[in-house]
C-alpha cells in the first residue's frame, strides 16, 4: 500500500492566541485603532465616518457627496489635488457603503504625513464643483447602464425592492434621471452635515511609527470634530408580505437567467452569528457546500452558485444565487429546494459539519496574517458591533455548534416560502 | 529583500521556497507550462478545461475540495495564454495535506466520462456568463482574431467557441495531461511559515516520484504573419459604442516593457491623465477613457480606449485618441512620469506583503528563468528614463500600425 492512499492527519485550529483588537482614544477623544509592522515601508491609513445613503435626502446624494469630496476645494481644482497625491506616489479611494463612508490611502511610509495633510485639508474645503457633479453624472449613469445589461444586476435589484419596498436606503434604487436631479447644494448639504469635520474614527496600519500617528492624530483634530454616532434614524426594517411565488423578469439580450432568492434576518447574538454562519457554509458557503457540490460539481448545471449575507443596518440579508443557461434553471431549483429541505428534516452528518468547522476556523485564524489584518478586524468589530471580547471567543463559538441546533436553525429560517424567490435573464 | 531558496528535484520539478515566520499559513502554489497558446485550434478552451478537471478527482483524492477545506484551508486556480497556475493556502500545521493533494493530481488523474461531462457543462456555462451575458464580453475574442493570423494567441482563454468545449474527448483529455502535466513542465513555490529543511523533505517525499510524463514544453509556436494593421467593426453588449486601438509590443523580459507600462499610466492610467483629462472632462467625448499596457510572455499588448457619449462618433473620438498620443510623445510631460514611478515603487512595497502574491510572482519569474527579478523590480523602475519609454512608445505606437475596433451596441 503507497503512503499515498492515506490522507495527512489534519489538526484542527482549535486553540489560537487571538490578538486583542481594540480601539484607543486620545486624550482629545478620538477614536482610533494603530498596529505598527516595522519594516515593511509601507502604510494603509482608513477612516470611517458613520454616514452613508441611510442619510441621504435625495437618491444617490451621499454617493456623489463622498465620491467628490476631492473633485476641487481649497483654492485647487479636482486634477491639481489628484496630481499631487499620484506624485507622491499614494493611492486614494472614497467608498460610500451600506452603512458607512470611508476614506482610505496606501503610501510609503517616508510620505504618509504629507498625504494625510493633503487629503484632509482638500476633503474639509470641498466646494463640488458643478460641472464635476455633472461630469460624475454622465459617468455613473453610463457604469449602471452598464450593469443593468446583466441578468445579475436584475435579480438582485427586483428581490431588494420586493423585500424591503418603502426602504430608502435598500429598496430603492434610483434611477437614471435622479442624477441630473442633483445639484451641487444637496451635495455642499450633505458635506457640512455629515462629511465636513466629521465624527470619524481612524485605523492606522503597517510601518508607521508612535510618533507619527500622533502627529497625524494632532493633523486630525485641528479641525473641530464632533463625537462618533451612527447618524441614521432607527427606522426598523418593515418588510414587504411574501407570496411565495416566483417573480421573473425578462431581458430580451440574455442567454442566461439569474436567480436570486433573499431574505432578511434580523441582529444576531455572537454566539448565534457563528450558527448562521455554520449553517450558510454548509448551505452554499464555500466550495464543499451542498449547492457548489450538487448543482456544480454533480450535475454540472452552473459556474457559479453560493449563498452568502451581506451586512444590512439593523441585521443582515441572506442571499442564495447562481446564474445559469434557462434549460438548466428548473433542474437547478429543484435541486436546491431539495438540498433546503433536507437542512430542515435531517442533521447535519458530523463530519461534513467538522469539515465545515475546520474550515470556518482556519479561515477565522488567517484572517489575523498580516500587517493590515487586524485593522480589518477593527473595522468589523465597529461596523458589526461586536463586545471586545468576540474574537477571543470566536473558536469556543464555532467548536461548541452542534447538528441539533443547526437543525433547529434551519427549521427556523429557511422555509422557502420566507425567500423572496426571483429569476431574471432568458425568462 | 525577499530572501528565498530554490532547489531542483531529479525529475526536473524546480522548487522556490520563501520562510515567512510571520504568517500562520503556508503557500504551495504550482504553475504549470502550459496556457491556451498550447491548444490545438481545433480545441480551443481545453488548458482551461483543463483546470476545472484538476479538481474532479486524483488518484487517491475523490475530493480535492473538501480535503483542503477539512485541513482549514483554501485553494483556486486560473488559467491564461501562457500558463496555467494552481494555489492552496493551508494552516501551517496542515501543510502535508497541500503536498498530498498537489502531488496527487500531478501523479495522476482519475477522470472518466461523466466527471468529464460535468466539468464541460460548467466551463460552457462560465462561457456563456463572461462572454454573453456581461458588456464587453467578446472584446478579446474580437481583438485577438484582429490581431493574429497563425499565432495562437488568436483566440482567448476562454476559447473560440464552447462547440470545442462540447467535442473535448477523454481521449483529448489523456492526451493533454499526458503532454502538460509533467513535473519537468513545473514550478512549485511554497511561501509562509515552514523552514527550508521541511520544504525539502516534504517536496522529496510527494515529489520526488513522479515520473517524467512527456518533454518539457519548449513554447515554439508559429511564426506569426508580417504585421498588418487592421480595421473592424463589431457588436457586442454594451450600453454605448466604443473605440479601442491596439498594438503588438515587447516580451515582459524586455526592460522596454517596463517603459512602455510608465508611457501607459502617464497617457491614461487614472483620472488626472491626458486621455481621461480631455476625451471626459474637456471636451466630453467620453464617459470613460484610459490605456494600459499588458506585459505578456512572448509578446505584450497596448491598448486605448474610450466608451462614447451620446451623439459622439467613432470617428472623432478615434482622431482624437490619436492626436493626444502625438503630442505626448513630443511633450513627454516629466512631472507625470515621475508620478508614474512613484506609483510604481508603492504598488511594490505593497505587493509581496501577502504570502499569496509572493508565491504567485516567485513560481512567475522563476518560470521564466529570473527569480532575482521578485527584488529587482524598484531598481528597474529607477532605471527607467523617461526619454527611453517616450521615444519606444513613438515607435512602437504610430498610427499607421495600429488596429482599431470599433464597437457598437447590439440590440
Amino acid at each position: 500500500m503507497s503512503f499515498r492512499e492515506t490522507a495527512p492527519k489534519v489538526r484542527p485550529i482549535s486553540e489560537f492566541k487571538v490578538p486583542k483588537i481594540s480601539l484607543s482614544k486620545s486624550a482629545n477623544g478620538t477614536s482610533y485603532f494603530y498596529e505598527e509592522t516595522p519594516g515593511i515601508g509601507a502604510v494603509s491609513v482608513f477612516w470611517l465616518i458613520p454616514v452613508a445613503k441611510q442619510d441621504q435626502e435625495k437618491a444617490f446624494q451621499a454617493l456623489a457627496a463622498v465620491e467628490l469630496l476631492l473633485s476641487g476645494g481649497g483654492g485647487l481644482n479636482e486634477r491639481e489635488i489628484l496630481q499631487h497625491i499620484e506624485n507622491l506616489g499614494a493611492s486614494v479611494g472614497n467608498d460610500s457603503e451600506q452603512l458607512y463612508a470611508r476614506i482610505h490611502f496606501k503610501c510609503a511610509k517616508h510620505v504618509v504625513e504629507t498625504v494625510f495633510t493633503w487629503v484632509l485639508h482638500h476633503i474639509e474645503h470641498a466646494e463640488y464643483p458643478k460641472e464635476e457633479l455633472e461630469r460624475f453624472g454622465i459617468i455613473q449613469k453610463a457604469s449602471i447602464e452598464r450593469r443593468m445589461q446583466t441578468p445579475g444586476y436584475w435579480s438582485d435589484r427586483k428581490a431588494k425592492e420586493l423585500l424591503y419596498a418603502g426602504l430608502p436606503w435598500v429598496g430603492t434604487f434610483g434611477s437614471l434621471e435622479d442624477f441630473s436631479r442633483l445639484d451641487r447644494n444637496d451635495l455642499k448639504l450633505f458635506h457640512e452635515r455629515f462629511l465636513k469635520s466629521s465624527s470619524g474614527v481612524l485605523f492606522f496600519s503597517g510601518d508607521i511609527d508612535p510618533a507619527q500617528t500622533a502627529r497625524l492624530l494632532e493633523i486630525w483634530e485641528s479641525y473641530s470634530r464632533a463625537p462618533f454616532s451612527w447618524n441614521v434614524a432607527d427606522e426598523g426594517v418593515h418588510l414587504a408580505p411574501n407570496k411565495g411565488e416566483i417573480i421573473s423578469h425578462s431581458m430580451p439580450n440574455a442567454s442566461q437567467v439569474s436567480m436570486r432568492w433573499m431574505k432578511h434576518v434580523g441582529i444576531l447574538d455572537e454566539r448565534s452569528s457563528h450558527e448562521y454562519t455554520l449553517l450558510n457554509m454548509v448551505l452554499g458557503g464555500y466550495f464543499g457546500s451542498r449547492l457548489m457540490q450538487e448543482i456544480r460539481e454533480k450535475q454540472g448545471l452552473t459556474y457559479g452558485i453560493s449563498s452568502y449575507f451581506s451586512p444590512l443596518w439593523k441585521g443582515r440579508t441572506w442571499n442564495i444565487s447562481g446564474e445559469m443557461n434557462s434549460d438548466n434553471k428548473d433542474k437547478a431549483i429543484s435541486a436546491m429546494s431539495q438540498i433546503i429541505e433536507e437542512l430542515q428534516t435531517h442533521p447535519i452528518p458530523l463530519a461534513e459539519l467538522e469539515r465545515a468547522k475546520r474550515y470556518y476556523a482556519g479561515m477565522f485564524r488567517s484572517g489575523f496574517d498580516g500587517p493590515f489584518a487586524q485593522a480589518t478586524k477593527a473595522l468589523q468589530m465597529l461596523v458589526r458591533n461586536y463586545s471586545e471580547s468576540y474574537y477571543a471567543d470566536t473558536l469556543d463559538h464555532i467548536w461548541d455548534i452542534d447538528s441539533a441546533a443547526l437543525l433547529k436553525l434551519a427549521q427556523n429560517e429557511l422555509s422557502t416560502n420566507s425567500f423572496v424567490r426571483v429569476v431574471a435573464g432568458d425568462v | 529583500m525577499i530572501d528565498f531558496n530554490r532547489f531542483e528535484l531529479s525529475n526536473g520539478l524546480r522548487v522556490i521556497h520563501q520562510y515567512d515566520p510571520n504568517v500562520s499559513t503556508v503557500v504551495l502554489n504550482t504553475l504549470y507550462n502550459v496556457g491556451a497558446r498550447d491548444e490545438s485550434p481545433e480545441r480551443t478552451g481545453f488548458a482551461h478545461l483543463f483546470e476545472h478537471l484538476m479538481f474532479a478527482g486524483s488518484q487517491n483524492v475523490a475530493s480535492f475540495d473538501k480535503e483542503i477545506e477539512g485541513a482549514g484551508g483554501q485553494n483556486n486556480a486560473f488559467t491564461n495564454n501562457e500558463f496555467t497556475n494552481y494555489y492552496i493556502s493551508v494552516p501551517a500545521e496542515n501543510i502535508e495535506t497541500a503536498f498530498w493533494l498537489e502531488s496527487d493530481r500531478m501523479m495522476g488523474l482519475n477522470i472518466n466520462d461523466n466527471s468529464l461531462n460535468v466539468q464541460k457543462g460548467v466551463v460552457i456555462e462560465e462561457f456563456k456568463q463572461r462572454c454573453y451575458n456581461a458588456p464587453f464580453g467578446l472584446l478579446w475574442h474580437h481583438v485577438r482574431d484582429m490581431l493574429y493570423q497563425k499565432s495562437p494567441y488568436r483566440w482567448p482563454t476562454i476559447g473560440l467557441t464552447f462547440d470545442h468545449i462540447s467535442e473535448a474527448s477523454l481521449a483529448d483529455v489523456q492526451s493533454f495531461y499526458q503532454r502538460f502535466y509533467s513535473p519537468n513542465n513545473a514550478v512549485i513555490s511554497v511561501v509562509g511559515n515552514v523552514s527550508l529543511e521541511d520544504c525539502r523533505l516534504l517536496t522529496e517525499k510527494w515529489f520526488g516520484d513522479i515520473s517524467i510524463s512527456g518533454e518539457a514544453n519548449s513554447n515554439v509556436y508559429p511564426e506569426e504573419n508580417e504585421w498588418r494593421p487592421s480595421r473592424r467593426t463589431e457588436e457586442d453588449l454594451s450600453p454605448n459604442p466604443v473605440v479601442f486601438i491596439v498594438w503588438k509590443g515587447p516580451d515582459i523580459r524586455d526592460e522596454a516593457s517596463l517603459g512602455l507600462e510608465l508611457y501607459a499610466d502617464v497617457l491614461g492610467g487614472s483620472e488626472v491623465s491626458n486621455l481621461y483629462e480631455v476625451l471626459v472632462k474637456e471636451e466630453g467625448l467620453c464617459n470613460a477613457a484610459e490605456c494600459f499596457y499588458m506585459r505578456g510572455i512572448g509578446e505584450g499588448l497596448f491598448m486605448a480606449y474610450g466608451i462614447l457619449n451620446e451623439g459622439v462618433s467613432h470617428e472623432q473620438v478615434e482622431n482624437r485618441l490619436f492626436e493626444i498620443m502625438a503630442e505626448s510623445f513630443d511633450n513627454p510631460n516629466t512631472y507625470a512620469f515621475e508620478s508614474a514611478k512613484n506609483k510604481s515603487y508603492t504598488q511594490i512595497l505593497f505587493d509581496p506583503i501577502n504570502p499569496m502574491s509572493r508565491a504567485q510572482k516567485l513560481a512567475f519569474w522563476e518560470h521564466l528563468g529570473m527569480p532575482q527579478m521578485i527584488n529587482s523590480e524598484a531598481e528597474q523602475v529607477k532605471n527607467v528614463t523617461i526619454e527611453t519609454a517616450f521615444a519606444t512608445a513613438k515607435s512602437l505606437f504610430q498610427r499607421e500600425n495600429a488596429s482599431v475596433l470599433y464597437y457598437n451596441p447590439k440590440n
